[in-house]
């Protein structure tokens, strides 16, 4: 069988001083009587036979490297990540996966693959009883003629879409500051099956994960937040394809110098999207990071400067599609 | 978002929702109940151009047994809650596992998944709904019982009873599933257990080999509807032939499809080519083995300059004829004249065997395909635009050549007044034609993912309008369709409805009934 395991532990053991990182809670955070039921052991990493896999396991292994260092016992060796390979891809080795999932008991696997790997592998979660806390879908386009419509209503060549449990298992909030440091437009939109359990915060006032933005906040039947840099609120709505007329609060807004600028702070810097977006899902992914929002729906809308549309041009996105995933069985 | 269940059922109370689960861990037991995110969120994800907030459950029950689906109905009756029955959930493109309506709860039969019977001299299965192709194959396989499964694009994962009750087709001489089904055992709303056929006959053991019992036949009644829940499934299976040849025959230019099918509806219906026979466009093909973006950027759809250089790059045809025959080595020898020679004739068509393509991934997923192998290549095609977002469109028309190409111009004009590509092929029944179009489209792009449903909403208009109805649709469009077959089919779909399930708890919104 062509199912390649290994264990990879490298990347930055320094770890970094990321805003919000906090100790891995590998339990489930879920809200049912039948949520509780499976404690975690360890993470792994699935890699679905994608032109992104290398790049995406960089950021993965690197945020492993800081949430393992984080977890404040200097003297415990972190237990390394597994890796495991699909070389022909999910749609050959169906049922190898099938298998894989079925003895991984008390593991939470990030995965990347391929959108027609995704639509069998989600199944395949259901069948093994499985949880899937996030899903998310991932294009980049080198549709030129949409960058530069991207001054009026063409959807941003970098966008994510995220079906995930809670803000608690989205990496939404931990992705966008990242991907403002790498000057191109984008957008996020998080969807949440349920809403992050109370800390005692509000949902207002926290902007640390990213300052660039102003957000947002509408109440209406669906509690849903809008952060956006760059654009107005109304503007980001219609990149979104969200109703334009719904009434908005602003809830944050970007400190003094802070627009256009990453301000979280950390030793790691990503050296493509793919890199911060592994990033961001694996944190995400072992709970570190993530901005419990109050919210059900989610959107980051940025628009990079006009200065650097000619940057942006220059290095246009290659055409990627591919879906990433945070499950547990 | 205060309520503990991500979704409610339309008019229940969180409270009345409360007793009605707890009364369905009585029956099942807690862990058997799901209702927590993480575990619901695989049901969730749709392809469709909708909110996926519109297909969320409220909660998801995992029966083993008819006992505790007659427990389960019962105390639907009693709250008045709508349930929503998958046996593998495998409907891709169709819906998945998602509900019609938001706030359904799911049953999900998956552990129900007893092979009860095969009968290797009879050639027939019996089965629980939760069994799957893989799990029938590895079964016959193991004993060597030299018999084949006919199997959908989703083969390994998905399931005959599902399928069969979607009214699915797969790609062998029993490809038409509903036609070699043969007994079911259904619970009806009441909590009623029918046995279909022969099955109702104390001591029979004529289940399996006769359909029709006495009286009206009724299995009919019980697919893509909502009136009872399936919980044994007969059908029959094809004896393995001694021998197989799988063939693709290549064509260059759309218009060579009115020849192709004038060619093999004869064959078709005296029986030399025994399978149904598809046609599939280079675009259908292209996904196996190539990527929209290597030929597109920018908006609107592929043109045909890019697909025609597709083709040049890839050997493709823009048709792709796939068929196969079986039986002994002398009858196949014998069939093979005749196919050859009548699609030899005008020599348009270059006919090739397995042989000839060696090692093509596209012909090898057809020929595995074709003789019941397990198989997942197909799905290749979400690859193609990417993105997340496919809708199967299914109008039915007469298997003959001059419904292809005005079907063909027409859904690519509509497709291309939306920024959409024509990935489509057509598939020779026998005396029908199924011209099965996969609607890509991006879904985190919202303009497209709002093209791409007043696209397939003005197909169906359309089509319909000219006489073409839709065999099967996602559940975002069931009305709809439901509404295209008017109103009196509608009117006694909804008596069917209100006698045998008056609460109606069985699948609302299942094929527009309710």
């Amino acid at each position: 069988m062509d199912v390649n395991r290994r264990n990879l532990m490298k990347g930055i053991l320094a770890g970094g001083t990321l805003t919000m990182c906090g100790i891995p809670r590998l339990t489930t955070a879920g809200m049912g009587p039948d949520s509780d039921t499976v404690k975690i052991r360890t993470c792994a990493l699935l890699l679905g036979n994608t032109p992104v896999d290398d790049a995406f396991a960089n950021g993965v292994s690197a945020a492993y490297s800081v949430s393992s260092a984080g977890i404040g016992n200097a003297s415990a060796q972190p237990t390394p990540l597994e890796v495991v390979k699909l070389k022909s891809g999910l749609l050959v080795k169906v049922r190898q996966v099938s298998e894989l999932l079925a003895t991984s008991r008390g593991m939470r696997w990030v995965a990347v693959m391929d959108d027609a790997s995704a639509a069998v592998f989600t199944e395949i979660v259901r069948t093994a009883g499985g949880r899937l806390l996030s899903r998310g879908t991932h294009v980049s386009s080198r549709n030129v003629s949409a960058y530069s419509a991207f001054q009026s209503d063409s959807p941003p060549l970098l966008r994510h879409l995220w079906a995930s449990v809670s803000p608690e298992q989205s990496p939404g909030a931990i992705l966008a500051p990242r991907l403002v440091g790498n000057h191109k437009s984008f957008s996020i939109v998080e969807d949440f099956l349920g809403e992050a359990r109370s800390n005692g915060e509000t949902s207002s006032g926290s902007h640390l994960f990213a300052p660039v933005f102003r957000s947002y906040e509408s109440t209406g039947p669906l509690a849903t937040h809008l952060h956006c840099s760059g654009v107005s609120v109304s503007e980001g709505c219609g990149l979104l394809g969200w109703n334009r007329s719904q009434r908005w609060t602003e809830f944050s807004s970007p400190r003094d110098g802070d627009e256009g600028t990453q301000t979280v702070q950390e030793n790691w810097h990503p050296a493509n999207w793919v890199e911060a977006l592994g990033y961001a899902v694996t944190l995400a992914g072992l709970g570190v990071g993530t901005l419990q929002e109050y919210c059900a729906r989610r959107g980051f809308v940025y628009r990079a400067r006009q200065g650097e549309w000619r940057n942006m041009y220059e290095s246009i996105f290659s055409e990627e599609r591919f879906t990433s995933f945070i499950v547990e069985v | 978002m205060a309520s503990k269940y991500i979704a409610l059922p339309k008019g229940i109370s969180e409270q009345t929702f409360d007793a009605a689960v707890r009364d369905f861990s009585r029956v099942l037991g807690d862990e058997s109940v799901l209702t927590a995110p993480e575990r619901l969120a695989p049901y969730i994800k749709t392809m469709m151009p909708v909110p996926d907030s519109e297909h969320t459950l409220s909660a998801a029950l995992m029966a083993t047994t008819v006992e505790q689906i007659q427990k389960i109905l019962a105390i639907c009756n009693k709250y008045k809650i709508p349930i929503w029955t998958i046996s593998t959930g495998k409907n891709l493109g169709y819906g998945s596992a998602a509900p019609a309506e938001r706030g359904q709860v799911v049953l999900d039969l998956k552990r129900m998944n007893r092979i009860l019977e095969v009968d290797k001299d009879l050639a027939y299965a019996l089965v629980e709904p939760g069994v799957t192709y893989q799990q029938l194959y590895d079964y016959i396989k193991e004993r060597n019982l030299g018999l084949w499964l006919s199997v959908p694009a989703p083969s390994a994962i998905a399931g005959p009873t599902g399928n069969t009750l979607d009214r699915g087709v797969g790609y062998t001489p029993y490809g038409e599933h509903f036609l070699f089904a043969c007994g079911m055992e259904v619970v009806l709303a009441n909590g009623d257990v029918l046995r279909t056929g022969m099955g109702s006959l104390p001591n029979s053991n004529t289940w399996q080999v006769f359909k029709w019992g006495y009286g009206p036949y009724l299995d009919g009644i019980f697919t893509q509807s909502n009136y009872g829940i399936v919980t044994k499934f007969g059908f029959w299976l094809m004896p393995a032939p001694s021998a197989y040849r799988p063939f693709v025959i290549r064509y260059q230019n759309e218009e060579d499809i009115e020849e192709i099918v004038e060619i093999m509806r004869p064959l078709r219906i005296n029986g030399v080519i025994p399978n149904a026979v598809v046609i599939a466009h280079a675009l259908y093909e292209a996904p196996v083995i190539a990527r929209r973006s290597d030929y597109v950027t920018g908006p609107g759809s592929i043109s045909d300059v890019a697909v025609r250089k597709l083709v040049k790059d890839h050997n493709l045809g823009i048709w792709n004829v796939y068929a196969a025959l079986y039986g002994t080595e002398e009858q196949i020898a014998l069939n093979w004249k005749i196919v050859t020679q009548a699609f030899g004739k005008s020599g348009r068509g270059q006919i090739l065997t397995q042989q000839d393509v060696g090692d093509d991934p596209a012909f090898a997923y057809r020929a595995a395909l074709m003789r019941g192998d397990m198989n997942l290549q197909e799905f290749s095609l979400y690859n193609w635009r990417g993105g997340g977002g496919s809708m199967w469109f299914a109008p039915v028309s007469q298997a003959r050549g001059s419904e292809t190409l005005k079907q063909m111009s027409l859904t690519k004009q509509i497709l291309a007044k939306h920024g959409l590509d024509y990935s489509g092929e057509f598939i020779v029944g026998m005396r029908d034609m199924h011209h099965i179009v996969d609607v890509l489209y991006d879904k985190t792009d919202p303009a497209q993912e709002k093209a791409a449903y007043q696209c397939f909403d003005e197909l169906l208009t359309v089509f319909s309008a000219q006489g073409y109805g839709t065999y099967r649709v996602n559940s975002a469009f069931m009305d709809k369709v439901a509404s295209t077959y008017g109103p009196v089919q509608r009117q006694v779909h909804k008596t069917l409805k209100k006698a045998l399930d008056p609460n109606g708890i069985l699948a609302p919104g299942k094929s527009g009934i309710r």
